[in-house]
């Protein structure tokens, strides 16, 4: 409180200084006092303080004091880091899964992590995963393996305010990276049942845990010095403002004015552009899918192959022009009605193949075997409930697609009943849909608030163009 | 009834006070809690306007008294809120 005394001006603090701080030694220090005495400090600036520099200083130490008390109540939080070694086209896959929606959703709703209890309600669910986002990272690095050569791996590090729920994050990521599930185990199993006379092949390679999940140090703080230069910053922004107002209020009223009447014609086109041109919403998914739990047919390489060509297939099922054009025509949906109105139909899927809907592969360079392999699925679409459900129907489309390939292709070449019913009841684990079809929030066209800002700005230069021109023209005349 | 300024006249009719010495009183007739930037900043208006003048400090901290000129603007205050309280009051019986 003593501090934001200071920031009195200096011919108050001589007249009232020493009972004012008499005073303070009176009152029980909390924060609601010391923004009453900064309040009452910039008031005095502001009726006494003739010197601009002065208003623009004071308000800069209030901006510090605020961020540095902002800053040293955030808490601090503690990181905990693993790195896990994977094959090189799996960095790809593993990094969009572990930053996944679905992926997230599932940690913090597991109830031994016990992760955002303030944060977490069904409601705010998308919230919750938004905060665990800021706090997860995963950074590819090149990792030195055990046999001393450089590897690709995910650095995967967490902070958050409870230690030792920083490191089982870390630990159940890492765990889920390393972890095949007993894919291998249950592969070999069956080999030995089907082809009895083949040699097995060698296991799948898997990621390797270089680096456990830490047991977090020190807690990290926010970055308290850039908190507070913003404090500063503002503080001298505001202060620039105020200290402006009151050296020329006639003016400051002036440039206010134009500012409002800015942002009015700001909304007001906001309001034509947003009427005129309708806002589009895209909304995406993720798709990955590994290698089968097991081999059609008694050859290693074959499996990879058939994999590939399964996705493609479903991938091409989904997609094709009965699918889309079911799609289009779905009358809850019910897409594209004008254009329909206006072209064939096969044009109207033509341009939403080629406008609208984007299928991207994770990797593109699909060549090394035995390895992970994924898509994302947008769609844009003015309607943003609508953009998520055609991705949620092509998402539905593609993996019965797959699971009905892989079903066919596994009835004709498996004849024991034990081996087809245990291989029945893993049928479509390798296709994983990581993120499910997203609720596109914000539109492509900017909000009414971004155009009433630039309203506002615009306002203001010309406001200042205009006091500028009227006395230059004064000075004209008394010349 | 909040205008700290009028408070702090209400405070001080009974007799000098300093700063920490108005605070309570008014904190216990007024239920109010003036914040010492707030007390500062009346005070130092209500002495610009001659309605209060300070005294010698006492161990730094100062008494302030009402002057004249601060009683009668207190009783003009106070006697148009007592005008507005008696009416309120009496309408309030009637309704």
């Amino acid at each position: 409180m003593l501090l934001a005394a200071k920031l009195y001006p200096r011919a108050w603090r001589e007249r009232y200084s020493e009972e004012f701080e008499a005073l303070l030694e009176d009152y029980r220090p909390n924060w609601r006092e010391v923004a009453d005495v900064m309040r009452g400090a910039v008031k005095m600036q502001i009726k006494m303080g003739k010197g601009y520099l002065t208003i623009v200083a004071a308000m800069a130490v209030a901006g510090a004091i605020v961020a540095g008390v902002v800053a040293f109540r955030a808490p601090s939080k503690y990181v905990s880091t693993a790195v896990v070694q994977m094959a090189p086209r799996e960095v790809e896959p593993f990094e969009t899964k572990f930053l996944s929606r679905t992926f997230l959703t599932t940690l913090i709703c597991n109830p031994k992590l016990g992760l955002y209890p303030a944060t977490i309600r069904p409601s705010t669910m998308e919230a919750a995963v938004h905060e665990m986002q800021r706090d997860l990272r995963v950074n590819r690095v090149e990792a030195h393996g055990p046999g001393g050569a450089t590897a690709p791996a995910l650095r995967i590090s967490f902070s958050y305010p409870d230690r030792s729920k920083a490191r089982d994050v870390v630990a159940a990521i890492a765990a889920e990276a390393v972890d095949d599930h007993g894919w291998n185990a249950m592969r070999q199993f069956i080999w030995h049942d089907l082809w009895p006379h083949e040699a097995p092949p060698a296991p799948l390679p898997h990621a390797q845990l270089l680096s456990p999940a830490s047991v977090p140090g020190k807690p990290v703080g926010p970055n308290r010095l850039s908190l507070i230069a913003t404090g500063i910053g503002a503080g001298l922004l505001l202060g620039a403002l105020v200290g402006f107002a009151v050296r020329r209020p006639k003016r400051a009223l002036l440039l206010a004015g134009f500012a409002l009447g800015g942002a009015a014609v700001g909304i007001q086109v906001a309001l034509v552009v947003i009427f005129a041109v309708p806002d589009a919403y895209t909304s995406t998914a993720t798709v990955l899918v590994s290698p089968p739990i097991f081999p059609e047919r008694p050859s290693g390489a074959a499996m990879t192959a058939s994999m590939d060509a399964r996705f493609r297939r479903a991938q091409e099922e989904a997609l094709n022009e009965a699918g889309l054009a079911a799609i289009v025509q779905d009358r809850r949906l019910d897409l594209y009605k004008s254009e329909r109105a206006r072209e064939p139909l096969e044009k109207v899927i033509e341009t939403m193949r080629a406008r609208d809907l984007v299928i991207r592969p994770l990797d593109t360079e699909a060549t090394a075997p035995s390895s992970v392999r994924g898509i994302s699925i947008s769609f844009t679409y003015p309607d943003r409930y609508k953009a998520k459900e055609v991705v949620e129907g092509i998402v539905t489309r593609l993996v019965n697609a797959h699971f009905q390939d892989a079903q066919r292709t596994m009835q004709s070449a498996i004849a024991g009943d034990e081996t087809r019913e245990l291989l029945e009841r893993h049928l479509g684990d390798n296709l994983e849909v990581i993120d499910f079809a997203s609720l596109p929030q914000g539109g492509v066209v900017p909000g009414s608030w971004t155009f009433a800002a630039v309203g506002m700005g615009l306002g203001v230069l010309a406001g200042w163009l205009l006091l500028a021109r009227r006395n230059a023209a004064r000075r004209l005349q008394a010349a | 009834m909040t205008d700290p300024g009028i408070l702090i006249l209400a405070s001080l009719a009974d007799g000098d006070k300093h700063g920490y010495a108005m605070v309570q009183d008014i904190d216990r007739f007024a239920d109010v809690h003036l914040g010492p930037g707030t007390l500062y900043g009346a005070l130092t208006r209500l002495e610009e306007q001659g309605w209060i003048r300070p005294l010698e400090a006492e161990e730094r901290r100062r008494p302030y008294r009402l002057t004249a000129l601060g009683r009668s603007v207190l009783e003009e205050q106070v006697g148009g809120l007592d005008r507005v309280v008696k009416t309120a009051l009496r309408r309030l019986k009637h309704a």
